[in-house]
């Protein structure tokens, strides 16, 4: 039976009902990757076995009708820079190819806890640096909706995999976009959780002030469900808020269950579009797919104004100093001493010299030497500390743009997903593809990526919804109301 | 000194400080591609910061101390299981130190020191 194509709340329905099982499912899951992993190389690693048992586990829980959760039985695919206990989790990167996580993520455990179905590690961007899933040292994942364009990165695999129906719903994380954009560029939904609601223990560190995990999925409301399973308070996290997930479900308009008491939540909200989201570099199509969801969202009895935000101008600067200069310090710690790549030596100096250039790739390298650059003495006054106070100000434009607008619509991507080998070779280029997502993370706001439509070329294109703190289920209601869901599967 | 400008002197300098290990090409390749990212943020110092205060993260928490109690960690085996190299308990790594004839000091580990490293 085919059940691939479905939704994560249609599958939970057939679940529920008994009218499949949960070994059904991941049976027509894994013949469907097996059919389309050779043009996709949406994973790094499949777990059959494991998954096999884990559906057992699910129908078991169906039968006695036992601890049922909305992810009971559902396949999901997991980034891999996000450990699973006894399977390589390799970021990617030639340096941890032969990494075995003694233990699982936070996310990861309450997956199992609440019955899904673990699929297998999904291909990103080296150390989720990048924005195209090229930088990938296993070779690139490609775009379900076209094999010669990119699936967008970092979490490229993961917005493929569901994208093609390789998965259900993904896990990502997102530094500077690296969910939202290839959700954009593949055609499906994902969001950036609020700063400190999603545990990052176990999501190996990229920036540690920005990175966060999220859930990738076909609509809003699916992911909304993968998100309440892995929110929550996590005192493994030191950067995890003091709420539990529950504390946010009260702004969970999907449980009041009533679409006519979502559209009241929307009439009468004020909806900004800042000005500044809307540059020179962005493809007209991009610009027309706003306007279409502003239009939408204006049917719905918002009113959407144009609003200015003055300090996105030097968002992406102050990110790639902050980022840069985080990654340095978090990289450190490969050295070829305690896991992961060791290039052998005489001396232990010219040991972690050699194991550090052999096994990062060019584009880590380049951003270990920028934060290196940024942190060194006699230039960190200049460059993070300067980063650091412009983040203050992006926030504090942020706060003050929130007490007169509710929401902001931007563009997800200034244009559709590109050419493989486009970008790649400019580093700088690739750098301005992220620059309407980047915001959210230096505010540490929650950010959510929904297709609307399609370019001129059928690619996919998206539009993203920004909120305050915690409002991360307000933008999943909102974005419920714009997404408009591809029937086919490509 | 403009801090948006690197040499290949300056290169070589932070690739020392990162621990990397660059060709002679590697260096003018990474000075090149630096200097036009530098290139295109240099427009931050025209902005005035003076007045304001750094955020080093956004999740407005002060720094969290769990509670001093025992915990079952990791056992070691399981940790050890991704060394590249180990010895008893150990990861073993190349020699950091040079050793000469004279400071060999191989005797200055007491019995009991190398049994409780696990030697």
């Amino acid at each position: 039976m085919k059940l691939w194509d479905k939704t994560l709340l249609e599958l939970h329905k057939l679940l529920s009902s008994r009218e499949v099982s949960s070994i059904e499912l991941l049976d027509s899951v894994l013949q469907r990757i097996h059919e389309k992993e050779p043009s996709i190389n949406a994973y790094l690693c499949l777990m059959e076995q494991a998954a096999r048992k884990q559906a057992e586990t699910a129908d078991r829980r169906f039968q006695k009708k036992e601890n049922l959760t909305y992810l009971t039985g559902i396949p999901i695919a997991v980034k891999d820079n996000i450990c699973v206990q006894d399977y390589p989790t390799t970021c990617a990167s030639k340096m941890l190819k032969n990494f075995i996580p003694p233990y699982n993520a936070t996310v990861v455990e309450k997956l199992l806890d609440s019955g899904a179905v673990l699929l297998g590690k999904t291909n990103m961007d080296e150390f989720a640096m990048g924005s195209s899933c090229e930088n990938s040292a296993f070779g690139p994942t490609r775009n379900p909706w076209d094999t010669s364009c990119v699936p967008g990165g970092s979490s490229g695999g993961s917005a493929a995999s569901v994208a093609a129906g390789e998965a259900v719903g993904a896990l990502g994380s997102d530094t500077g976009g690296s969910l939202r954009q290839p959700a954009a560029f593949c055609g499906v939904v994902g969001l950036k959780p609020t700063y400190g609601i999603v545990s990052r223990y176990g999501l190996i560190a990229f920036a540690s002030s920005l990175d966060q995990v999220g859930p990738l999925a076909r609509s809003s409301f699916d992911c909304s469900k993968i998100l309440q399973c892995i929110g929550g308070y996590d005192p493994k996290d030191a950067t995890s808020v003091q709420l539990e997930i529950s504390e946010l479900e009260n702004n969970d308009y999907f449980q009041k269950d009533n679409s006519q008491k979502y559209l009241e939540e929307i009439k009468n909200r004020i909806i900004g579009i800042p000005e500044e989201f809307l540059n020179e570099g962005t493809d007209s199509d991009v610009k027309q797919a706003v306007t279409q969801a502003a239009d939408c969202l204006e049917s719905l009895g918002a009113k959407v104004v144009m609003v200015n935000l003055s300090s996105l101008k030097y968002a992406l600067s102050t990110y790639y100093l902050i980022a840069s200069a985080e990654a340095s310090s978090n990289l450190a710690r490969y050295d070829g001493v305690r896991y992961g790549l060791r290039i052998s030596k005489e001396k232990s100096g010219e040991m972690f010299k050699t194991t550090r250039s052999d096994g990062f790739g060019k584009e880590v390298q380049r951003r270990i030497m920028l934060g290196t650059y940024a942190l060194s003495s006699g230039y960190y006054d200049a460059l993070y500390l300067k980063a650091q106070k412009l983040r203050h100000l992006i926030k504090q434009d942020f706060d003050k743009a929130f007490q007169k607008c509710s929401l902001f619509l931007t563009p997800t991507s200034p244009t559709a997903a590109f050419k493989i080998g486009e970008k790649i070779s400019d580093p700088l280029t690739m750098y301005l593809s992220d620059i309407y997502t980047i915001p959210a993370n230096l505010a540490g706001i929650p950010a959510l990526s929904v297709p609307v439509g399609f370019s001129s070329k059928n690619l996919p294109i998206s539009v993203q919804l920004l909120a305050p703190r915690f409002q991360d289920f307000l933008l999943l209601m909102v974005g419920s109301f714009l997404e408009k869901l591809s029937l086919e599967i490509p | 000194m403009d801090p948006y400008q690197v040499t290949p002197e300056l290169v070589k300098h932070i690739a020392a400080l990162a621990s990397l290990d660059l060709t002679p090409k590697e260096e003018m390749q990474f000075s090149k591609e630096l200097n036009r990212i530098l290139d295109h943020i240099k427009h931050l110092q025209s902005i005035n910061t003076e007045e304001v205060e750094p955020v080093f993260h956004t999740s407005w928490t002060l720094n969290r101390l769990r509670k001093d109690e025992e915990n079952p960690s990791l056992p070691p085996s399981m940790i050890l299981r991704n060394a590249p190299e180990r010895e008893g308990n150990l990861f073993k790594i190349p020699p950091v130190l040079e050793m000469t004839s004279k400071g060999d000091d191989s005797e200055a580990f007491s019995e009991e020191d190398k049994t409780s490293n696990g030697l």
